[in-house]
């Protein structure tokens, strides 16, 4: 804004009859303006444009924030699956068991299943001799082989793993394979 | 262009920016606030960094690089990396410098090179997040790093990509994120118990600089050490039990891992933990569970040692620094595991004051980053001043209750707008009372003033939709307009909201309304418990006259007797329960002529909702303003 004095000059300017000064007092006290006017529409542009931005960027986070909390009941109910899986591979164990109580416990795993098949959670469970994949799957120990070629790749699924949308609720937990030669004179 | 702050951390990372001038923690691609320090080169030849680095680490030790911070800048012949060399399942040899050269993937590599492996995940990560190119960074070290150390640091920085502005004290950073750069001659000491690593710093905050006046710890002691001992206790328990010793198997291992963790962050809140893991392996006598608790207690007792090494370590850092304990201003808290509530109790008696732990202490170094990098960029600076009222604004609603319309601590300019209705029937005019302040009932608040809007057409209470907006402009006055939504006819009123009330007052009023929060809570309750007899009171009497031919007269009666019954009360009633009970009663009462509508006719007919077409009509009502009688404006 311009000052009273800025205002007097331009206005003592505007009474001599110089009508240069007078020229030159108010195109100086315009250009002041012009520039404010521009500071000020940038600002005021700005705000709006940061306002906007934050509207957009907090719905993001609410969703984030929503997938975040989703992940995390996933992740516990994936424990409760871990501990059903348990139970059945030991498989002399869980054979032991009367018909009627396997079949209870199958219908509880699967019902349980279901609420992840439901909401769009798919299993991470690699096969023997697929790849390895660090963004799936979590490296639990070694099986040594002479077998070269298997060098690497997963011998084993330990523990299923999870996604959803494709981001990871868990990784699997798996066995990998890593060649040894047999005799140590070998190249 | 956005100046990155990041905690290049022994075992985590983590990154921040300064954006609209406030800090913001920048998530990695995986979706996580920090990142392992951890690099690696697959079997593929790939190579992977962060969290993915560490889930292949078991098969691929070799090439698998980890604790890197604690070689960089250093000599190969140092004490601390001979010590360390042994333990570390990668090769370290020595380079032509005499430096460290760290084995991947059958090449070697410069502590720096690793380190900048990291810096580029997290700088492509950020720029995926924020949508831009970052160049520039500022770096966190620790306060003991030398200027070999920081120099290797900036370098790792280069290699990475980034213009690195500058290279701060991690304990400086904290201080900076809690804002305490701007108060002077002050000391502040900086307990930081990470992952892996125990820091402690002295600072003295003088003019415009933050000076480190001491600082010690323990490059080996860190939060993974107590993880490690609770793994060890469950497995020790789990043996004398079952006599099975699973922390052999690497699942049943990572179990256990997984559980301590769990139970250590609950008994950060809670003072027991289960420990269940159905099904945890099985022998000859078939499938075996593991079920313990480890109580908050024995957590304290596992943790104990360390605890008390940490202190030590602070007593003399604070005795290094020349100053004494009592000299001690501010003390924060930085690390995972400062959120375990003994390390809280025992920072809190040595230093005999609270310690600051309101900053996520993962993230409070790089959110001082952050904050050090908004400063150079000037962000701060160039920032418009906006205010905030201190209390908030409303209007007098129904029963003297204050409704407020514009919340304390609202940044202004603001604008709200809520539509209310009338209290009785036929209506013609509101009053509005506009008051400010955060007492529940409207005679506790401030009178800002009041005017009358009339002219409303009559008709049922609840009926008519008046909307009253409050406007507050950037130099605090208010101005506050009611609408009848049915005629546009319209009424305002312009307050210098500031006028009157000085910043004690403000003070005052929010203290009384803090001490007067329970009664004031009560005394709102039993207006709310009226309001609502009063709102049945309404409708059971509508009902009553319109289906007044077509219920038995039995039903009738009773409906009438519980209406005398709830009047007779309401207006004198102090007890809400007694209130609440009587309502409550005369709502089953009410039930009672629905059902006999419906046995009566086959098709009854359909009582009339209370508020038709005004479904955006707010529970409050106006008062009548009786005084005024029907005296228009």
């Amino acid at each position: 804004m311009l000052n009273d004095d800025e205002l007097k000059n331009a206005a003592n300017a505007s009474e001599s009859s110089d009508s240069e000064n007078v020229s030159n007092a108010t195109g100086e006290a315009l250009e002041k303006c012009k520039t404010e006017r521009a500071e000020y529409l940038a600002g005021w542009q700005r705000a709006q444009a940061d306002y906007a931005n934050l509207e957009r960027e907090s719905a993001r986070e609410r969703d984030a924030e929503a997938e975040r909390a989703r992940i995390k009941i996933f992740r516990q109910i994936a424990e409760v699956l871990d501990g059903f899986e348990r139970a059945f591979s030991d498989k002399e164990s869980w054979n032991s068991a009367p018909e009627s109580w396997r079949s209870g416990m199958t219908g509880i795993y699967e019902k349980t299943r279901a609420i992840f098949r439901e909401h769009g959670v798919e299993e991470i469970s690699p096969a023997k001799g697929d790849a390895f994949d660090p963004t799936l799957h979590d490296s639990m120990m070694i099986e040594n082989t002479a077998d070269q070629a298997k060098d690497g790749l997963i011998s084993e699924t330990m523990q299923k793993g999870y996604r959803i949308n494709g981001r990871v609720v868990r990784p699997a937990s798996v066995k990998i394979f890593s060649h040894t030669p047999e005799s140590p004179s070998s190249p | 262009m956005k100046i990155l702050g990041i905690d290049l951390g022994t075992t985590n990372s983590a990154m921040a920016i300064v954006e609209g001038g406030q800090p913001k923690i920048i998530e990695n691609t995986e979706g996580n606030r920090t990142t392992p320090s951890i690099a690696a080169l697959a079997k593929n030849k790939e190579r992977l960094v962060g969290l993915t680095a560490k889930r292949q680490a078991v098969t691929n030790p070799e090439n698998t690089i980890f604790g890197v911070k604690r070689l960089i800048g250093h000599r190969y012949d140092d004490p601390g990396v001979q010590k360390d060399k042994g333990s570390l399942p990668f090769k370290i040899s020595q380079g032509g410098d005499s430096g460290v050269l760290v084995a991947m993937g059958g090449k070697d590599y410069r502590p720096e090179e690793i380190s900048a492996m990291i810096l580029q995940k997290l700088k492509t990560d950020a720029e995926a997040k924020l949508g831009e190119k970052i160049t520039e960074a500022i770096i966190t070290v620790p306060a003991y790093f030398n200027d070999a150390q920081r120099k290797a640091t900036k370098d790792a920085g280069k290699i990475a990509g980034f213009d690195v502005k500058r290279i701060i004290n991690e304990p400086t950073a904290a201080a900076l994120a809690y804002g305490f750069n701007s108060k002077k001659n002050e000391q502040i000491a900086v307990y930081d118990f990470g992952g892996g690593t125990f820091d402690v710093s002295v600072l003295e905050v003088g003019d415009d600089v933050i000076e480190v006046k001491s600082t010690d710890g323990d490059s080996h002691m860190g939060g993974e050490d107590i993880d490690r001992d609770i793994i060890k206790w469950i497995g020790d328990e789990y043996k004398k039990e079952s006599g099975i010793d699973v922390t052999k198997d690497a699942l049943a291992l990572q179990r256990l891992k997984e559980a301590a963790e769990k139970a250590k962050h609950e008994l950060s809140t809670t003072s027991e933990s289960e420990i269940n893991i159905p099904f945890i392996t099985s022998d000859a006598t078939g499938p075996k569970h593991l079920l313990l608790k480890l109580s908050r207690a024995k957590l304290e007792e596992i943790a104990r040692p360390y605890i008390d090494r940490s202190i030590e370590i602070t007593k003399r850092a604070v005795k290094e620094s020349s100053f004494d304990m009592k000299d001690i201003d501010e003390v924060i808290l930085v690390g995972g595991q400062t959120r375990m509530p003994a390390i809280v109790d025992a920072v809190r008696a040595l230093f005999g004051k609270e310690p600051n732990k309101s900053i996520n202490p993962d993230e409070v170094v790089a959110v001082g980053a952050a904050i050090q990098a908004g400063i150079m960029q000037g962000d701060v600076k160039d920032v418009l001043l906006l205010d905030v009222i201190p209390l908030s604004f409303g209007i007098e609603t129904m029963g003297g209750v204050a409704t407020k319309l514009i919340e304390k601590n609202t940044t202004i300019p603001a604008s709200r707008s809520q539509i209310f209705s009338t209290a009785s029937d036929n209506q013609t005019q509101v009053e509005i009372h506009v008051v400010q302040g955060e007492r529940p009932m409207s005679s506790d608040n401030k009178s800002l003033g009041r005017f009358v809007l009339d002219g409303i057409p009559p008709a049922p209470r609840g009926m008519p939709q008046v909307e009253v907006s409050f406007d507050i402009d950037a130099n605090g006055i208010l101005s506050v307009k009611a609408k009848d939504k049915a005629t546009g006819k319209e009424q305002s009123i312009k307050i210098q909201a500031s006028s009157g009330l000085s910043d004690a007052d403000i003070e005052r009023m929010k203290r009384e309304a803090e001490e007067n929060a329970d009664a004031d809570s009560k005394k709102k309750e039993l207006i709310e418990a009226k309001n609502l007899a009063e709102q049945l009171i309404y409708t059971a009497e509508k009902s009553m006259r319109e289906l007044a031919e077509k219920l038995p007269e039995d039903v009738k009666k009773g409906v009438q007797e519980k209406i005398d019954a709830l009047k007779k009360i309401k207006d004198a009633a102090t007890d809400v329960a007694v209130l609440k009970s009587e309502t409550e009663a005369l709502s089953l009462e009410m039930q009672k002529m629905g059902k006999a509508m419906a046995e009566n006719q086959a098709n009854p007919p359909k009582s009339e909702p209370e508020k038709a077409g005004a479904e955006n009509v707010r529970d409050a009502e106006f008062e009548e303003k009786k005084e005024d009688g029907d005296e228009k404006k």
